[in-house]
């Protein structure tokens, strides 16, 4: 049995501003096992990004809220982490890359620099010249000629700007990593580089991680396992496998999936389904997803649909009421 | 870098030629002759029109501006109407007064405005950052004759702590170098935050944020200097408006500095004065720009790519 990393357990996270309350993760479980890959996917808005904020205690100060639940790390729940525990874990044991690397590097600092701050922070036995010679290692990892660490960030092409931004996330060789869209904003060629890149340098260094994407065709590629997310929740999740080979799907899987003529095309945003997603500040009663679904039944406008396991081993879950035993 | 600056000294001289231009043709439009003026009320008619033939009065004021730029290239800016020095050795005597007052306004406004700035941006909403603007809104709203009033009612009469006028010791320069820089405090406060508050939002912030950089590593080396410029740039125009721009201030604590000798020569249509006066100030800012400008570079690394480019081309 494979050893758990990351387990969030009810999360429920809202941003409070002074005209709303947006509800932007509501009760949302996932686990994740050690050298795993997760993919999250969902339409914008569905709240990914904020789930991965909450893991690395990044929301915005103030607004951006954990109304409850747990995120356990190695069985220590993060969510009490005092201010200086969680700079500890940040960049060391949990890595995030964000989705644009033409804005995540600081202008006005060296490449080098920037990659030797996350390792000076974390590993403070480190010498200035260990230090020096890691980083050459590091950006050599990443297929970027050492020799160019004294430049500054633009005066790099954007996929080398994420490679740069990997580099910082792996320098200290997390358990976890959580990437946020990491090649949406790259050319499509030179998506593939990069998302080939990340594939071997997570089993290289055994990270697991946590694969934000809208792309379906990427999660075949490099996940183990899925997860569907809808207006702040898991809707159906399962091994690669049972989400591409099941015949049982959540009615909004089977959208988005109706959405792809063909697996091995990539597609740019989901917005395979009829309708947006509900209004996060007044969210629907029952199941969320009724006001859009086909395949809607009297119940699903008032009761909130459980969790149901379609298989014995336990690997694929879906919400809905269509799943449930007494239908 | 070297080439740069001098394509940028050249551009200044257009700029000056125009300003010194148009303020001779103004001041040669205001009533008043020169050679009275020089000769007092008292001169005949007479000697008054042998003067005005010696200094060539008579031509055109195009013929007269050309005369005096040909002038001014050698250095002669024309002499005081009423002294009969120099213009440019009046100038210079009164350079290191206005140069010493401006400077002291200046370190005011960097030591106190930056910190102040920051710590307003930093604590965004907070009692500290509340604080900080309402000086800053009080410093704009006083009259800066007012203030120099005040303190000086306040640390010299009062007190007995600060000399009140003059410009003997360096504690002579507190009180004006307060008065001057108020406005430019403000706007230097305001200007911090606001540059910071920017900055904060990044990307590049948060990714400092997501490697564990702490708090107060993240304003001071990862925030600060992506807000500088506009930091920078108050800080040069201020220096450069402070040089030449305290007039009021200038007399009212009674400096011999370049503002109180503008002031007195508008007065006395001390009309050489003036235009030299003027040009300097215009040479003062233009210089401070260009001065601001290379800093940038240094602060930004894309503008020196920018203009190091820039010279590879041409
Ligand atoms: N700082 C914020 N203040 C208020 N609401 C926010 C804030 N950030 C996000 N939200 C809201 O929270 C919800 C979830 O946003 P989130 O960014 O997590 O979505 P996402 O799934 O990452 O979408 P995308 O695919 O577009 O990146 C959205 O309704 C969004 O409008
Ligand atoms: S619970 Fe009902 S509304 Fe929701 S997805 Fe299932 S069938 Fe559709
Ligand atoms: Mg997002």
């Amino acid at each position: 049995m494979a050893e758990r990393l990351l387990e969030i357990k009810d999360l429920n996270v809202v941003y409070e501003t002074d005209e709303s309350v947006v509800h932007a993760v509501n009760n949302l479980n996932l686990v994740i096992n050690k050298g795993e890959t997760l993919g999250l996917v969902g339409e914008t808005g569905a709240g990914k990004t904020t789930a991965a904020l909450s893991i690395m205690k990044l929301l915005p100060d103030k607004t951006g809220i954990i109304k409850r639940g747990e995120i356990g790390l190695e069985n220590i729940n993060i969510t009490i982490a005092t201010k200086y525990d969680k700079r500890l874990l940040r960049g060391n044991v949990i890595s995030m890359i964000f989705q644009d690397p033409m804005t995540s590097l600081n202008p006005t600092l060296t490449v080098e620099y920037q990659i030797a701050e996350v390792l000076a922070l974390h590993k403070k036995d480190m010498k200035k010249a260990e230090l020096s010679k890691r980083v050459d290692e590091i950006l050599e990892m990443v297929g970027l000629p050492p020799s160019r660490k004294h430049e500054y960030p633009h005066q790099f092409s954007g996929g080398m700007k994420q490679r740069v931004v990997i580099a910082i996330a792996l320098a200290c060789e997390p358990k976890l990593l959580l990437a946020d869209e990491p090649t949406t904003a790259l050319d499509v060629t030179i998506q593939a580089q990069i998302l080939k890149l990340m594939k071997e340098l997570k089993e290289k260094l055994d990270t697991a991680m946590l694969l934000i994407t809208h792309d379906l065709g990427v999660v075949a590629e490099i996940c183990d396992k899925v997860a569907i997310m809808y207006a702040g929740q898991i809707i159906e999740q399962g091994m690669i496998e049972d989400i591409f080979e099941s015949k049982y799907h959540h009615p909004y899987t089977e959208g988005l999936f109706d959405a792809i003529p063909d697996l091995s095309k990539k597609t740019k945003r989901l917005n395979p389904v009829e309708g947006l997603m509900p209004d996060p500040t007044d969210l629907p009663t029952g199941c969320f997803f009724h006001v859009r679904c086909r395949k809607c039944m009297d119940i699903c406008k008032t009761k909130e649909p459980e969790i149901k396991w379609t298989n014995a081993d336990k690997t694929h879950l879906i919400k809905c009421h269509l799943f449930n035993d007494n239908k | 870098m070297l080439r740069y600056i001098g394509q940028r000294l050249l551009i200044m001289l257009p700029i000056i030629l125009g300003i010194s231009f148009i303020v001779f043709m103004i001041l040669d439009l205001t009533p008043g002759d020169p050679a009275r003026i020089i000769l007092g009320d008292s001169a005949t008619d007479e000697s008054v029109r042998v003067l005005r033939e010696e200094m060539g009065l008579n031509d055109h004021a195009i013929i007269r501006y050309f005369r005096y730029v040909k002038n001014a290239i050698t250095g002669d800016f024309g002499k005081s109407y009423r002294s009969g020095l120099p213009v440019l050795s009046e100038l210079k005597a009164r350079m290191p007064t206005s140069f010493k007052l401006a400077t002291g306004s200046m370190i005011m406004i960097i030591i106190i405005g930056i910190p102040v700035g920051i710590i307003s941006a930093a604590k965004q909403y907070s009692l500290l950052d509340t604080l900080s603007l309402t000086s800053a809104l009080l410093l704009t709203s006083m009259p800066n004759f007012w203030l120099g009033l005040m303190l000086m009612l306040f640390f010299s009469l009062k007190l007995d702590l600060l000399p009140a006028t003059g410009a003997y010791t360096w504690q002579h320069f507190i009180l004006p170098s307060i008065t001057l820089g108020a406005f430019g405090l403000a706007t230097m406060i305001r200007m911090t935050r606001s540059s910071m508050l920017e900055v904060i939002r990044q990307d590049y912030i948060r990714t400092a944020r997501s490697k564990g950089v702490g708090e107060f590593k993240v304003i001071t080396r990862h925030a600060l200097k992506n807000a500088l410029l506009p930091i920078i740039t108050i800080v040069g125009m201020n220096f450069a408006l402070m040089l030449g721009g305290g007039m009021i201030i200038e007399s009212t604590f009674a400096l011999p500095g370049i503002g109180s000798l503008a002031i007195q020569a508008i007065r006395t249509k001390d009309t050489p004065i003036v235009i030299g006066a003027i040009i300097f100030i215009a040479i003062a800012i233009s210089v401070m720009n260009l001065i601001v400008d290379i800093i940038y570079t240094f602060v930004d690394p894309r503008l020196k790519t920018i203009i190091t480019a820039e010279n590879v081309v041409k």
